[in-house]
């Protein structure tokens, strides 16, 4: 992968700039709501064992498959493979579309339960949080459709705006785990 | 080509291996959660250094990423040994 990587575009510090102060942004999500947490132990531990694992773990194979398949395009627009690269994203965006999928069903779960951005502090933190993330969802699979529709034909500042789709596609595979980790998995315990 | 795609293709079945680990230490006594955040943290490094191809950018790129990173595993991990 050393010898793809000696292939980027120079439009790609442009994103890597806004990726990196995008997620700094979040690492004042995840202190914010560490700190609240040391203040509502309690509440926050019985709230967040009301959220459900199993959905938080699915979209988490989710995005890591759909990070994956996005990876392979990027490989095959660099070798010029645009048949594998239109194959490739369509299955990136046909998996990724299933964490919204999942995400529907998960708040439409927790709303039937009366379980609100009003409930309690941690709810709250849950509804901004996965919101934030979600809108950050929905500019990825736009762009990776953006990228299908390029694709169309050949270009020649393609494998710049791929390398720099599946970049923010990576980003929002990555905040996820953290996610994932602080509001599912810390309460488990 | 194959060795090529193999790149990817390990790096997935890494997250995945590091996902299960990551979800089956939840809720286990003692270092459990210090295990999720290992986890996590090996996992957005994995994302970080070979998806997003941090390992072949500029040093000052991979400095930046990679504080990025272990920030967020130690904060999170932090307050909550802290809590």
């Amino acid at each position: 992968m050393r010898e793809m990587a000696q292939h980027r575009s120079g439009s790609v510090p442009g994103i890597l700039t806004f990726i990196a102060a995008d997620t700094a942004n979040f690492i004042l999500f995840f202190g914010y709501f560490m700190v609240e947490r040391m203040a509502q132990p309690a509440l926050f531990a019985r709230s967040a064992a009301m959220l459900d694992i199993r959905l938080g773990l699915l979209n988490t194979v989710i995005l890591i498959t759909s990070g994956w398949l996005v990876a392979l395009s990027v490989e095959a627009a660099r070798a010029g493979e645009m048949d594998k690269v239109r194959c490739r994203l369509r299955l990136a965006i046909g998996v990724g579309l299933c964490f919204g999928v999942v995400k529907t069903i998960e708040y439409a779960d927790k709303m039937a339960h009366g379980l609100t951005p009003q409930t309690d502090a941690f709810f709250t933190f849950y509804y901004v949080f996965t919101g934030i993330h979600l809108l950050h969802y929905g500019i990825g699979i736009a762009l990776l459709a953006a990228t299908l529709v390029r694709a169309r034909r050949i270009d020649a500042g393609f494998a710049g705006w791929i390398e720099s789709c599946a970049l923010f596609w990576h980003m929002v595979d990555l905040l996820w785990v953290f996610l994932f980790a602080m509001l599912y998995l810390q309460g488990a315990l | 080509m194959m060795a090529l795609q193999r790149g990817p293709t390990v790096i997935w079945l890494l997250l995945m291996a590091a996902t299960l680990v990551g979800a089956g230490s939840a809720g286990a006594e003692g270092w459990g959660f210090a295990l999720v955040m290992l986890a996590a943290t090996f996992k957005a490094q994995l994302i970080v250094r070979y998806y997003m191809e941090m390992h072949a950018a500029p040093l000052a790129w991979r400095l930046v990423f990679d504080g990025l990173v272990g920030l967020s595993g130690a904060i999170i991990l932090g307050l909550h040994l802290l809590a």
